[in-house]
C-alpha cells in the first residue's frame, strides 16, 4: 500500500460554494490507496477507515454513499443509516452534478481534487471543510472517496487575522494621512512667515541695521531647514503609502550621471573637494527607473559626501554591473561610519554623530530613507560600506532595461497609484498593425505613424503615460486610465475621431481591448486577457480626405479675400482662419492642416516662430507652408528655415490659386 | 491673502504695478478691463477657481494673449495638463524662490506670447 499526500497547500477561499482550489497529480499510475480487497481482509479495510483523522465518505461514481467512517457521522452528525441513503452533493453547500464530472476528469489524467466548500449537517447547520476526493477501487466499478476535514477552527483565526491586518492597516493610514495633512498645513503659514521675513530681510520694508540683518538670516536658514523637512515628511509619506508616482521608463545613466557630475561640481569646489566620474563602458545598456527619482537619490548620495567629506577630500561616482543590474556607488574619503552606525543608518530621523567640525547645515535625518525607498520600489538595493576612518561607499543597483520588465513595471506603478487613490483603473490597449512594418519596434525604428498613433490615442484618453512596444505581429500601445468619464463606448468613439483626425491616409488597422483590471493579477494576465479581448475598431477611410487649410493674417480684409479664394480653389476644403500666431500654435498645430497660409508679419508672435512652432509638431513634414509678406528680407529668411513656399505682398488672385493648387496637389 | 500682500510689496520692489483680485471672478474682470501686461494666477481660488479665469482670458478676444504665471499649490497632474493646454507660459509650483519668479516675469515681458509646452 501506497500513501502519497502531497497536498499542503492552504486553501483560501471562504466563499459558500465548492471551489477546487488544487488539482495533484498522484504518485504512480493508480490511486492513493490502492485497496485490492482480496489483498487486505475486510476487517483491515474497516480498521483503517475508521482510524482515520477525516471523515471519509465512499461513493459510487454517482456519488450515492456507500460507507462512511466513524468520524464522518460525528462531524455530519447523522447515523451511518441516514448517510447511506444520501448522496455526496446533498451535504455540500452548492454542490451540482458538475463537481462530480470535474472530479471524475481529474481521475482519468491521475489527478485528484482539493474541494474548498461548506458541508451541511443533518440540522442543516453548515460547516467549512476542505474535501480531497479520489479514486478508490474496491470493486470492478470503482468508487469516490471523500476526505473531510473540518476547518472551522483553522477559518476562524484566518478571519481574525485578516480582521486584525485591514484594521492595522486603516491605523497604519489613518497615521500617514494625518502626517501628510499636517505637514501640509504647516507649509502655508511657514511660506507666509517666510515671504516676509525675506521682505523685511532684504530691506524693501524699511531700512534694517546689520546685526537685524544677520537676525533674520538665521530664521530664514531655519525657514528653509523646515520646509525641507516638511517636503520630505511628506515625499517619504507618499511613498509609503504609495501614493507617489514613479515613472519607470528607458533611462541612459550615463547622461544622468554626467548631469548630476555637472550640477553639484560647484558645490564640491566649493568645498576643493575633487568629484571623479567614472562610467565604465562606453555603450552602457539603459536601466529601468523613474529619471526624477533616481536623481533624488543621487542627489541625497552626493549632497552626503559633500557634506560629510572634510574639505580637500576626494568622492568618486561610478558606473558598472552587477549581474543584470546597474550598480552605482559612491565613494568618499571621508571619516567613515562605525559599523554600529550602519545598521541605523537607513531608519528615519536618524543622524549620526559628525566628528568635530563638520560642516554644513544639519539634514532632516530623512534623506536615506527616502532613497532606499525609492530604489527599493525600483527592484533594486541601497548599501553602504564603511569603515571608521577610512571613508564610506554607498552603492545601489537598478534593474537593467528588458522590454516586458518595462512593460510589467508601468502597469505595476499605474495600478499602484490609482489603487493608492482609490480610484477604478481602466486599461486600454490598442494595437496598430501597420502595413510594412511587422516585426518593427515602433519605439526605435517604427515610421513616424507610430508617434502619431501614440499621440491619438493619448489624446483619445486624455492620459500622458502610455507604453508602447512590439507585441507579435503588432504594436501595442497600453494605457491605464482613472477617467470616471471614460466607458467602452465613448473610448471607442473618441479613439476612432482622434485617429481618425491625426493620421493622414495610411495602411493601417486598429484593433482595441478595454476592461478594469481586477486587483489580483499580474500584468502579463492582464495582457493575455487583453489580446483575447482583442477586436477591431473600424475606422472610415475616405477615399480622399477633405484638405485641411488654415490661415494666419492680422489683416481681416486680406483674410476675408483669402478665405474667398480658397473656396474657388476647391469649395470641399476645409478652410480655418485666426488672426493671431499665438492661437494658430495653441489651438491649431493638433488640427494637422494640409496647409498653412502664413503671413509673416503677426501683432502676437513672429510669423517665422510660428513656423517653427508648427512644423515641430509635424517631423513628418505633411504640413506645407505658404509664406507671406510684404518684406522680402523676411521672406529670404523663412525659405531659408525650410518653408515650402512664399508670396510676396501684393500679389494677384491667380498667383495665390496657382500656388495654393500646386501645394495642395 | 497675506502671500498676495507679500508678493505684491516684492513686485513693487521690483517695479512692476500691480492690481490684486482675490477671487476667480474679479480676476477675469480686471483682467478684461484693465488689460495687465502679465497674469500671475493662483488656481485655489474662490468663485470658480483660478482654471476658470485662465479659460476666460483664453477665449476673450481682447486679452488673449496676456502671458500667464501659474503660481500655486495645487499638486494635481490632470489640472495641470488642463492648465497647459489652455496655455500658460510658466507654471510654478508653491513653495517658490523669489528669483525664479523673477526669470520667470522677465521671460515672459520680453517675450509675450511664446507659448509654453
Amino acid at each position: 500500500m501506497r500513501i502519497a499526500i502531497p497536498l499542503q497547500e492552504e486553501p483560501a477561499a471562504t466563499a459558500k460554494v465548492p471551489k477546487i482550489v488544487k488539482k495533484a497529480h498522484v504518485a504512480g499510475q493508480t490511486s492513493w490507496i490502492v485497496t485490492q480487497t482480496e489483498e487486505m481482509g475486510a476487517d483491515r479495510y474497516q480498521e483503517l477507515l475508521h482510524s482515520l483523522y477525516d471523515g471519509v465518505l465512499i461513493t459510487k461514481a454517482s456519488g450515492q454513499i456507500v460507507d462512511v467512517n466513524a468520524r464522518a457521522i460525528r462531524q455530519l452528525q447523522y447515523d451511518q443509516n441516514e448517510l447511506s441513503r444520501l448522496n455526496v452533493l446533498d451535504i455540500i453547500v452548492g454542490a451540482n452534478d458538475q463537481l462530480l464530472k470535474n472530479i471524475c476528469k481529474n481521475i482519468e489524467t491521475n489527478r485528484f481534487t482539493l474541494i474548498d466548500a461548506y458541508c451541511i449537517r443533518k440540522d442543516k447547520t453548515t460547516f467549512p471543510a476542505e474535501i480531497a476526493t479520489n479514486r478508490l477501487v474496491l470493486t470492478k466499478e470503482g468508487h469516490l472517496c471523500f476526505f473531510l476535514r473540518d476547518v472551522t477552527r483553522r477559518k476562524k483565526a484566518e478571519e481574525e487575522l485578516i480582521q486584525t491586518v485591514s484594521r492595522l492597516k486603516e491605523l497604519d493610514n489613518a497615521k500617514s494621512r494625518l502626517v501628510a495633512n499636517v505637514s501640509h498645513e504647516l507649509r502655508t503659514p511657514l511660506t507666509i512667515i517666510n515671504s516676509f521675513v525675506s521682505l523685511v530681510h532684504d530691506g524693501i520694508a524699511g531700512a534694517i541695521s546689520d546685526q537685524q540683518k544677520e537676525c533674520l538670516a538665521t530664521v530664514l536658514r531655519n525657514c528653509d531647514r523646515l520646509a525641507n523637512l516638511i517636503d520630505d515628511v511628506l515625499d517619504l509619506g507618499r511613498i509609503e503609502s504609495g501614493r507617489e508616482e514613479f515613472k519607470r521608463r528607458r533611462l541612459c545613466l550615463p547622461d544622468l550621471l554626467r548631469q548630476c557630475h555637472h550640477d553639484f561640481l560647484p558645490k564640491f569646489l566649493l568645498k576643493h573637494q575633487q568629484l571623479n566620474l567614472e562610467i565604465n563602458e562606453e555603450a552602457f545598456p539603459d536601466a529601468l527607473g523613474d529619471p526624477d527619482k533616481i536623481a533624488q537619490v543621487l542627489t541625497n548620495l552626493m549632497g552626503n559626501a559633500n557634506k560629510f567629506t572634510p574639505d580637500g577630500g576626494e568622492i568618486t561616482v561610478s558606473l558598472g554591473r552587477e549581474g543584470e543590474n546597474a550598480r552605482i556607488d559612491v565613494v568618499d574619503n571621508g571619516p567613515g561610519i562605525a559599523t554600529d552606525d550602519q545598521s541605523r543608518l537607513f531608519e528615519a530621523f536618524t543622524q549620526i554623530d559628525r566628528p568635530e567640525g563638520g560642516s554644513g547645515s544639519k539634514g532632516t535625518g530623512l534623506g536615506l530613507t527616502i532613497s532606499k525607498q525609492i530604489v527599493e520600489a525600483h527592484e533594486g538595493a541601497l548599501k553602504v560600506e564603511s569603515q571608521t576612518g577610512k571613508g564610506s561607499c554607498f552603492f545601489f543597483t537598478l534593474p537593467l532595461y528588458v522590454e516586458q520588465k518595462a512593460f510589467e513595471a508601468f502597469v505595476n506603478d499605474r495600478l499602484r497609484f490609482m489603487q493608492a487613490r482609490n480610484r477604478k483603473p481602466m486599461m486600454v490597449v490598442v494595437r496598430c498593425e501597420l502595413a510594412g512594418c511587422a516585426g518593427k519596434d515602433a519605439a526605435t525604428d517604427g515610421p513616424p505613424l507610430m508617434s502619431q498613433f501614440r499621440t491619438a490615442v493619448a489624446a483619445a484618453l486624455g492620459c500622458v503615460e502610455l507604453q508602447t512596444f512590439l507585441y507579435e505581429s503588432g504594436n501595442l500601445i497600453v494605457a491605464l486610465t482613472d477617467r470616471s468619464d471614460l466607458n467602452r463606448e465613448t473610448i471607442v468613439s473618441r479613439l476612432q475621431a482622434e485617429i481618425k483626425s491625426r493620421l493622414h491616409a495610411g495602411n493601417f488597422s486598429v484593433s482595441f481591448a478595454c476592461f478594469q483590471p481586477d486587483q489580483a493579477g499580474s500584468p502579463g494576465e492582464y495582457l493575455a486577457r487583453a489580446m483575447a479581448m482583442l477586436e477591431s475598431l473600424p475606422i472610415s477611410r475616405e477615399t480622399e480626405r477633405v484638405k485641411r487649410v488654415l490661415v494666419i493674417d492680422d489683416d481681416a480684409p486680406v483674410l476675408k479675400m483669402m478665405t474667398e479664394l480658397l473656396a474657388k480653389v476647391d469649395e470641399k476644403l476645409d478652410v480655418r482662419s485666426t488672426t493671431s500666431g499665438y492661437d494658430a500654435c495653441i489651438h491649431f498645430g493638433d488640427w494637422r492642416p494640409d496647409l498653412v497660409v502664413l503671413d509673416l508679419h503677426l501683432p502676437d508672435i513672429d510669423g517665422k516662430k510660428v513656423f517653427q512652432s508648427m512644423s515641430k509638431g509635424d517631423p513628418a513634414r505633411r504640413m506645407k507652408f505658404l509664406a507671406v509678406s510684404g518684406y522680402p528680407d523676411e521672406i529670404r529668411e523663412i525659405m531659408t528655415m525650410g518653408c515650402d513656399a512664399c508670396l510676396a505682398k501684393p500679389f494677384d488672385f491667380k498667383q495665390f490659386v496657382d500656388k495654393v493648387r500646386s501645394l495642395l496637389a | 491673502m497675506d502671500l498676495v500682500k507679500a508678493l505684491q510689496m516684492r513686485l513693487a520692489d521690483w517695479k512692476y504695478e500691480t492690481i490684486v483680485a482675490i477671487d476667480a471672478y474679479e480676476g477675469t474682470k480686471l483682467a478684461m478691463d484693465q488689460k495687465p501686461d502679465l497674469v500671475i494666477l493662483d488656481l485655489m481660488l474662490p468663485a470658480g477657481g483660478g482654471i476658470s479665469t485662465l479659460r476666460n482670458i483664453r477665449n476673450s478676444s481682447r486679452v488673449r494673449f496676456i502671458p500667464v504665471i501659474i503660481l500655486t499649490g495645487m499638486k494635481d497632474e490632470a489640472v495641470k495638463r488642463q492648465v497647459i493646454e489652455l496655455g500658460v507660459s510658466v507654471y510654478m509650483e508653491k513653495p517658490y524662490k523669489d528669483e525664479d519668479l523673477k526669470s520667470a516675469i522677465d521671460k515672459c515681458l520680453q517675450n509675450p506670447a511664446a507659448p509654453s509646452q
